[in-house]
């Protein structure tokens, strides 16, 4: 009784949907965008105006307002009294710096969209790739380095980029070419699934909101699916993470996005208290002392136990090493960063693999056993 | 002593030239000639750091260039007049360098090279400086100190680069008086080039002179000859 | 007398150093029992984590302290000595980049051969050394001690561009260890590596005892030593293998370390006032071990704060003695 009635609601819901973006796109004129209210992400917000929807990108270490943008459609007049900056949607160009966005977009099929990327070094997407060797995208390395002349010429009105609470140097010289720097946050959410939300910003951007809804509800579901599968487990794995740099080793802080997916795979991380929501470092000594026996361990930043060695021997000296029992997306590593932050459900359910003992077994979407 | 048939010296070409000169030990001997001319050319010549371009220069009737560096350290020494002093070395210590060629390998000095050191200060009255700091001397002290670590040294041919340079009227009068003393009681066989013509001529047993037209050394004896016929001799260009 | 007053005080510092080495290796998250400690040396059992800190962390990291803080010292001071230039040293005259340079070559280059632990102490060695010998060159043409000191910082600044190239034309891991390299670090060393280090430690200690004599004889300048019979052909190429072989090594294994070198003779000569580098050679080697166990050991103590790069530390104590010489030397030239 419950259960057909739940999924009643779930077709009636889907259905709404639906007729509600089929609608928008039959009239093409209508005032007011539509979009799902942001739930997951913390670093941004969309809200709804009479005719326009206002972007509000939140700096993450403060929680205030960073900037603020007001995404009109085309022709649409503003009123002076908001103090916004003014895109217009559908963005046909924009020059994307971070990775996850170039995943978000080939999730909204606008690969096309982009007209410039960081650097050719870190694409995965062939599309994007083909796109770049037709001289159809750039490459503008950082948002400091980016030359504002070249982005002018490249038709992009948007520049969105990794931001960390201070504006990009050349802000004003682009402001005043007419295009927009949106800071990107997307990488300080601690939740996955608010990592993956910032598709719906996206989505708004390129005119595909809709598209961006259904995909974030569907991997929602799939995601939540998957944690309640790991609750079933019986046994669990201890788990280890990062690798030296230098002297120091970097491990996820205890309110980090991997953190979080860890606990969501019911793995056992013993940083899992630490404070912050970066990563917090240790001596190779205090990895000795906790870690020395965990059964996992992930990212060590290479793809091979030889290349491991040559960086640094004493890595024999943990369990994880000595049993081969290390994964690492590093033969990929291109593909992990542009697909992982979209698709947290496929991260998890290769978690919930390693965690299983399947590791080597099943096969996952981003790790791989280390080679020799 | 010390015998030069038939050198000619120079880097290259040919700078100066000795028919034949015998020098005999107990004797001062002073090097005069206009600068550039080639006085410290021939000291070195005579250290064996420059090789002569021919003849035949024999020390305790051995030519020079059979000699091992180890050999004619104990033979032969020079004393600049650059000695500026150095950092965190006392007086004493700078004297028993000049033990070096006769310590071993490692540099142990035994009881007889501090006897020697000893001496020396004893014998120049270097008593009231020897706990002193090479740095903390006046020049003429310096030059006093570096005479005796020649002394310690104990070549019997002593070669002095100026040594009367850069000091004092007084400080002059003391260094070649020391210097000849040691000559005599040590049956040493002394050099030194000076500009210095009165003093010089004064101390000195034999002139060295180099005649810049004929460009020959030329021996006399320091009563032979009278201030006028000297500068004659060396400077005709006067 | 006075020779007794020195003997003393370098035994003292020998004591201190003891006290300090103790005081390191128990230094650490964690609190190791001696029994542990006996054990990870004579009966070494792989599943206790306790030796396994000690012997493979711990052991490792005060031994090279103390051979890096010796070494790089003594070239300090072999170096002012030859130079008769009391602001020599391996780092700040560019020996060590010189070491940086080759074993970025052969880390770069990616062969087995290179990359190995002899690969890359030969290829630190031959840098150091080929460096040197370019300083001989220059120096003979230089008659100020500035302008030499100048010529070593041109010198590094040259070179560590051609690494900065190096770097951009290199694959990601190759970069990566050499990046972290270059910071200067006590940690890379592993305990299968201690003995071939100490083994040519000690080689270049057992030639460094041939060198004291004419050394010595040095300070009057390199004239006056070749007349009191030093063989200065020789001495000067023993000596650029002893500073080749203590800058490399240390370099290859903890990066290139600044200051050390230059700061520890100058303290040294400062407290000993003398020039016989019997004295000079052994406080030196004490007092440099000294000075890097100290830096390393409030390195220790910060960790859980801030990550602090040894080279900031020693730079530190370094740079103000410079200053200080070069202040010093001034006075001099105005008296």
């Amino acid at each position: 009784m419950l259960l057909s009635f739940k999924s009643s609601f779930c077709v009636s819901l889907c259905l709404i949907v639906f007729f509600s973006c089929n609608q928008q796109i039959e009239t093409k004129h209508i005032n007011a965008l539509k979009f799902e209210k942001v739930v997951h992400a913390q670093n941004f917000k969309l809200i709804q105006h009479h005719n326009f929807i206002e972007l509000q990108i939140i700096d993450p270490e403060k929680g205030h307002i960073e900037r603020s943008f007001a995404l009109v459609r085309k022709g649409v007049a503003l009123s002076t009294d908001f103090n916004m900056e003014r895109i217009e949607v559908p963005v046909k160009g924009l020059v994307c710096l971070s990775a996850t966005h170039v995943g978000m977009l080939n999730k909204l099929k606008a690969i096309s969209n982009i007209r410039g990327i960081s650097s050719k070094k870190y694409v995965s997407n062939q599309q994007l790739l083909q796109n770049i060797s037709l001289g159809k995208v750039l490459e503008f390395q950082t948002i400091d380095q980016l030359n504002p002349e070249l982005v002018l010429t490249s038709d992009a009105r948007i520049v969105l980029f990794d931001g960390f609470g201070i504006a990009p140097s050349n802000g004003e010289k682009l402001k005043k070419l007419g295009i927009v720097c949106i800071p990107n946050y997307d990488w300080r959410e601690t939740d996955p699934l608010g990592k993956a939300e910032w598709i719906k910003l996206l989505g708004v951007l390129v005119g595909k909101e809709c598209m961006a809804n259904n995909y974030f509800t569907k991997i929602s579901k799939d995601y939540s699916n998957l944690k309640k599968q790991a609750l079933q487990l019986k046994s669990h794995q201890t788990i280890l993470s990062g690798s030296l740099i230098g002297d120091l080793w970097y491990m996820p802080a205890g309110e980090s996005f991997y953190a979080h997916i860890l606990k969501d795979a019911q793995l056992f991380y013993q940083e899992k208290d630490s404070k912050g929501t970066g990563s917090v470092s240790f001596s190779l000594e205090h990895c000795l002392k906790v870690h020395k026996q965990a059964n996992l361990w992930v990212n060590p930043g290479v793809s091979s136990y030889s290349e491991l060695l040559r960086l640094n021997p004493k890595y024999r000296l943990l369990d994880a090493f000595k049993h081969k029992q290390m994964y690492c997306y590093s033969h990929n590593a291109n593909y992990f960063w542009e697909n992982s932050a979209v698709e947290p459900h496929h991260l998890l359910s290769d978690f919930i693999a390693m965690n299983r003992g399947e590791g080597s077994t099943k096969k996952l979407y981003f790790y791989r056993k280390l080679k020799e | 002593m010390l015998k030069i048939e038939q050198v000619e010296i120079g880097h290259k070409s040919v700078l100066l030239h000795v028919n034949s000169l015998h020098l005999h030990p107990g004797r001062m001997y002073v090097l005069i000639g206009r600068n550039g001319i080639g006085k410290s050319t021939l000291l070195n010549t005579l250290m064996g750091r420059i090789t002569a371009l021919t003849g035949s220069i024999q020390i305790q009737g051995k030519e020079l260039s059979s000699y091992s560096k180890k050999e004619l350290s104990k033979m032969v020494s020079l004393v600049r007049s650059t000695f500026t002093g150095i950092e965190n070395l006392s007086v004493n210590e700078f004297l028993t360098l000049g033990r070096t060629p006769y310590t071993n390998v490692f540099g142990t000095t035994q009881a007889q090279d501090s006897f020697i050191v000893n001496e020396v200060i004893q014998l120049l009255r270097l008593e009231y400086l020897s706990g002193k700091f090479t740095t903390q001397l006046s020049d003429g002290e310096k030059q006093l100190a570096t005479i005796a670590q020649v002394l310690v040294q104990q070549t019997q041919l002593v070669l002095l680069d100026e040594p009367t340079a850069f000091l004092d009227y007084e400080n002059k009068w003391k260094i070649l008086k020391t210097i000849k003393q040691c000559t005599q009681e040590n049956q040493l066989c002394t050099i030194f080039s000076s500009h210095d013509l009165e003093m010089a001529m004064d101390i000195a047993d034999y002139l060295l002179l180099i005649n810049p037209l004929t460009k020959e050394i030329k021996q006399f004896g320091a009563n032979e000859m009278t201030k006028q016929e000297l500068l004659a001799f060396c400077f005709p260009n006067l | 007398m006075k020779v007794r007053l020195y003997e003393r005080f370098t035994i003292f510092l020998g004591l201190l150093l003891v006290i300090l080495s103790l005081l390191h290796l128990q230094s650490g998250e964690v609190t190791i029992s001696f029994s542990d400690a006996w054990n990870a040396l004579f009966s070494f059992d792989e599943q206790n984590q306790y030796q396994v800190i000690f012997r493979e962390l711990r052991l490792p990291r005060t031994s090279i302290s103390l051979l890096a803080g010796a070494g790089l010292s003594i070239a300090g001071l072999l170096m002012q000595t030859f130079f008769n230039n009391p602001l020599a040293g391996p780092s700040i005259l560019g020996v060590s980049s010189g070491s940086s340079l080759f074993v970025a070559l052969a880390l770069m280059s990616g062969l087995t051969l290179f990359t190995s632990t002899f690969g890359i102490i030969t290829a630190a060695i031959i840098g150091a050394f080929i460096y040197s010998l370019l300083l001989l060159l220059f120096s003979s043409f230089v008659r100020s001690n500035v302008s030499l000191l100048i010529i070593g910082i041109m010198l590094s600044s040259f070179t560590n561009s051609i690494i900065q190239m190096i770097q951009a034309v290199s694959d990601v891991n190759a970069l990566k260890a050499f990046t972290i390299w270059g910071f200067g670090s006590l940690q890379q060393v592993n305990y299968n590596q201690l003995s071939p280090i100490m083994i040519c430690f000690l080689a270049a200690l057992g030639m460094l005892v041939f060198l004291v004599k004419p050394l010595n004889s040095y300070v009057l300048g390199e004239d006056r030593a070749e007349q009191l019979g030093i063989n200065t052909k020789r001495v000067k190429t023993m000596l650029i293998i002893c500073v080749a072989v203590f800058t490399g090594l240390i370099t290859a294994y903890c990066g290139p370390i600044a200051f050390v070198g230059l700061a520890v003779p100058n303290i040294v000569k400062l407290l000993y006032k003398t020039c016989n580098h019997w004295y000079l050679l052994t406080a030196s080697a004490i007092v440099g071990a000294l000075l890097l166990l100290f830096c390393d050991l409030i390195i220790l103590n910060l960790e859980s704060f801030i990550q602090v790069p040894l080279n900031s530390i020693t730079s530190i104590f370094g740079a103000p003695v410079v200053i200080w010489i070069l202040l010093k030397n001034n006075i001099h030239v105005k008296d």
